[in-house]
């Protein structure tokens, strides 16, 4: 099996090369058949890295010690389901992995519009394979996921075969782990199909907005699985790490959020090419953009130059990363500036109250953030270069620089949508933002009478519950115009008006699910943190709860020993609900971690970490967070992804117009509000 | 009631503004008990294992590092030592990567006002590029009667299309 799996990935390896090839010379002699063979050839690379990928896959089911790969990430006892996830719980499945979902990107991607737009298609072979090619390379040559255990010896090669596994790092057995990393994969690799036909319209000179059509929707969708991993990620941190919170500005935390971020941007200013002809050479720089990011981003955590929590995959592939980031980015850059000309904006701005201009400053924002990011990220390297001196970029920095930010983030996101194309009227801004900001000034006004001082807290309360305010109006408007038209209820009504312009109003559920995030998010200047060292029989008070330690348990199976505590929690006096965190120590990698218990509500989480033992006292010690709002962030996450499967759904066709003349009547202030371009 | 756009772009200026400037005043706080001085020191410092999270949430069993810097720290506090000569001490004695934040001065102060720059200079240029696309030449005057009626049916046809 792992021979067949070698000679897979060699074998895909050679067929990718061949495509690239094939493609590039089929469209410079024009030789269509030629074109054709590159298209599978790259059928064929696919095929040949899925079963490269189901190779591993066995061998892991199978507990072939054999291979260091699998001696090293798995073990007899690990459940099925966590040696599914050993697939990328190291460096070399998890580039096999990456292989393997871009191979079936790219598959899609060919068999969709290989007959419907044939002239970009070899070109953007050409650039899919070569990002393919470049991580058959690492499988191939740097870290094989089929390397046996040998080593030579006097009598010639000796295969080793250990009775068991080291097992999979502890801190990936948790459910998250088994389908965050996929996301997130399916996310970075995603753009390359953006990337790899924005760089075919570029190189062939295609004019107009093809490009932008024919990978709308993979944008959308690569976004979407980013917004689920980069989530999924901040659960897993949340359930496992034992800190306490969610996101902790870590490096590999930031190196997801830096393509999102310019994935955003991309998502919204495409749609001023798409309505205005505008911002075409900025709609390359954000794809090119985003696209490199995600290989940073892979670079930035795996070569070793930033430590990370996150980081369970580190070896010397950073030159290789590095070589094909430069020479990208340069090619890239290089095509740009040669095309130029070719990418005039056709239109021009009308006034500074437009969807347009305000695109143009969420699109500042949003790259601003993603600098702010990025430089937080880089800047200990980038100080200890230029002053020899090491120094740390902690969630104190990231949170000062990025809560302002994110602020007029989300004041942008309750206005940009509310401005129409071209122009918009300040009678119609009256109309749309007075309630909401009335609205949104009373919640924060609540909030400040039952205590919220924190000016920051305050902001956010008021403009989330402002772009709430905007988006239930937005609906309220366009249902009741369909109600009068059809006679239908409110529900109907909302739904029938999703299904007509799924994509204004999927994107409407986005923002919405952001609004909620947000709210989350305030919760985080809330938070009471307490810890105690505590025999059984002792008690513990935070907030306005009381803990109660009324012992520990000894448990062992097959994979780990734990200890488990007993805490019964009251409130008010009364009984709320017993919590029992835990510390595990997994028996094949003899390594300790901590098992959270959280009792999630929609107002506050009670968190509980069993930290461990005090050395002098022998007392064990307990950690306890209350954690306010912290739900939303989940549910506002899961709004967001909604949001995203709306915004993919083909919108419906209203029923056939009206006679002319009924037409000609004046329009009312809601049809008017249904007629606002998505 | 008609707002003038300038009126309106000047208001959302300065609420922008407002909105950085005010809470930095707004978080400088007194020094309470001694257990609130621990958790405010602590925050500030971060743990040196290689984790990247704050000194009081080091998740890590057996972290060599966290728990000699904790008891550190409430020794230099049970001395009478201030919030500031704790924080001080501190960096004297492991150097600036013990703050969780880069220090404001020097050249770490690049860190804490690039972001700034970045998001000012693409304001500027945003400015520029707006101008540039409003000032560019109006294109030949059509006859406005089928201009307006080439609008209408346009209207009444992208209507038949979508909402």
């Amino acid at each position: 099996m792992d021979s067949l799996g070698s000679f897979a990935l060699l074998l895909a390896f050679s067929f990718c090369l061949y495509s690239i090839a094939a493609a590039v010379l089929g469209e410079w002699r024009q030789r269509p058949l030629l074109q054709q063979s590159a298209e599978r050839a790259a059928v064929a690379t696919a095929g040949l890295v899925v079963v490269a990928t189901l190779c591993l896959l066995v061998l892991l089911f199978r507990d072939d010690f054999r291979l260091a790969y699998v001696a090293s990430h798995s073990n007899r006892a690990l459940p099925a389901y966590f040696k599914f996830a050993a697939l990328w719980g190291g460096q070399e499945g998890s580039l096999l992995w990456w292989s393997c979902l871009l191979a079936v990107f790219s598959l899609v991607a060919i068999l969709v519009n290989r007959r419907s737009h044939a002239h970009l298609m070899p070109y953007a072979v050409a650039t899919m394979m070569t990002v393919l090619g470049f991580f058959l390379v690492l499988n191939n040559f740097v870290v094989n996921p089929f390397r046996l255990l040998a080593a030579t010896t006097p009598s010639g090669l000796q295969v080793f075969l250990p009775a068991d596994g080291g097992g999979l790092n502890p801190l990936l057995q948790h459910p998250a782990m088994v389908i965050h990393p996929p996301m997130l994969y399916l996310g970075f690799v995603g753009f390359t199909v953006p990337f790899a036909f924005a760089l075919s319209a570029l190189i062939s000179r295609t004019k107009g907005e093809l490009w932008i059509h024919i990978t709308r929707r993979w944008t959308m969708i690569a976004w979407g699985f980013l917004t689920i991993g980069v989530l999924l990620g901040a659960r897993w941190a949340y359930a496992v790490l034992g800190w306490g919170g969610y996101w902790g500005w870590d490096p590999v935390e930031n190196a997801s959020l830096l393509p999102w971020l310019t994935g955003t941007a991309f998502l919204h200013s495409v749609m001023m090419q798409e309505k205005r002809g505008m911002m075409k050479v900025w709609n390359m720089v954000l794809i090119f953009g985003t696209f490199f990011l995600c290989l940073f981003g892979t670079f930035l955590t795996r070569s070793g130059m930033l430590s990370s929590v996150h980081a369970f995959a580190q070896s010397p592939i950073g030159p290789y990363f590095a070589t094909f980031l430069v020479a990208g980015l340069l090619f890239s850059a290089a095509l740009l500036v040669l095309r130029l000309d070719f990418l005039k904006s056709e239109h021009q701005l009308d006034s500074l109250l437009s969807r347009e201009s305000s695109f143009l400053f969420n699109n500042l924002i949003l790259l601003a953030s993603c600098f702010a990011v990025l430089w937080g990220t880089l800047f200990p390297l980038l100080s200890e270069a230029v002053q020899g001196v090491k120094i740390s970029v902690g969630a104190p920095y990231f949170n000062k620089v990025q809560v302002p930010i994110g602020i007029f983030l989300l004041f942008l996101t309750g206005v940009g949508p509310l401005f129409a194309w071209r122009r918009t009227s300040l009678e119609s801004l009256h109309r749309n933002f007075t309630r909401p900001l009335l609205f949104g000034a009373l919640v924060a006004a609540v909030s400040f009478f039952f205590g919220n001082r924190n000016f920051y807290a305050l902001m956010t309360v008021f403009l989330a519950f402002f772009v709430m305010a905007t988006i239930a109006l937005e609906f309220f408007r366009g249902a009741r115009v369909l109600r009068q038209k059809s006679g239908q209820g409110w529900l109907a009504a909302s739904v029938e008006l999703t299904r007509r312009n799924t994509r204004r109003y999927g994107g409407y559920v986005v923002h919405f699910g952001i609004a909620l995030l947000f709210i989350g998010f305030v919760g985080n200047a809330f938070g009471i943190h307490e810890q105690a060292e505590v025999n059984p029989g002792d008690e513990i008070t935070a907030g306005r709860y009381r803990f109660v330690v009324r012992g520990f348990a000894d448990q062992e199976n097959d994979n780990f020993v734990s200890s488990r505590a007993h805490i019964d929690v009251f409130t008010g006096g009364k009984f709320f609900t017993t919590l029992h965190p835990e510390r595990r120590l997994y028996k094949a990698s003899q390594q300790p971690t901590t098992e959270v218990a959280i009792r999630p509500r929609l107002n506050e989480d009670i968190y509980l970490v069993f930290a461990g033992t005090a050395e002098d006292s022998g007392k064990a010690v307990i950690q306890i967070y209350i954690n306010p709002l912290v739900n939303w962030v989940w549910i506002g996450g899961a709004i967001m992804v909604l949001g995203t499967l709306i915004a993919l759904v083909p919108s419906r066709l209203p029923p056939p117009a009206a006679p002319a003349r009924r037409r000609r009547k004046a329009k009312t202030e809601e049809e008017e509000a249904l007629e606002v371009a998505d | 009631m008609k707002w003038p756009i300038k009126r309106l772009l000047v208001t959302l200026l300065a609420a922008g503004l407002i909105s950085g400037v005010v809470p930095l005043i707004a978080q400088i706080k007194p020094a309470t008990v001694n257990k609130d001085a621990f958790q405010r020191v602590s925050d500030r410092l971060i743990c040196q294992c290689g984790c990247n999270y704050g000194l009081s949430h080091c998740p890590h069993l057996q972290c060599p590092s966290a728990p000699v810097l904790r008891a550190a720290i409430r020794d230099k506090l049970a001395q009478g030592l201030s919030e500031q000569q704790v924080l001080q001490a501190m960096v004297a004695d492991l150097g600036p990567v013990i703050l969780a934040a880069p220090p404001a001065e020097g050249f770490n102060l690049t860190a804490w006002v690039m972001p700034f720059v970045v998001l000012v200079l693409g304001l500027w240029l945003a400015i520029v590029v707006v101008r540039r696309w409003r000032r560019r030449a109006p294109e030949p005057a059509a006859d406005s009667t089928l201009v307006d009626r080439y609008r209408d049916k346009l209207e009444q046809e992208m209507k038949r299309l979508e909402p």
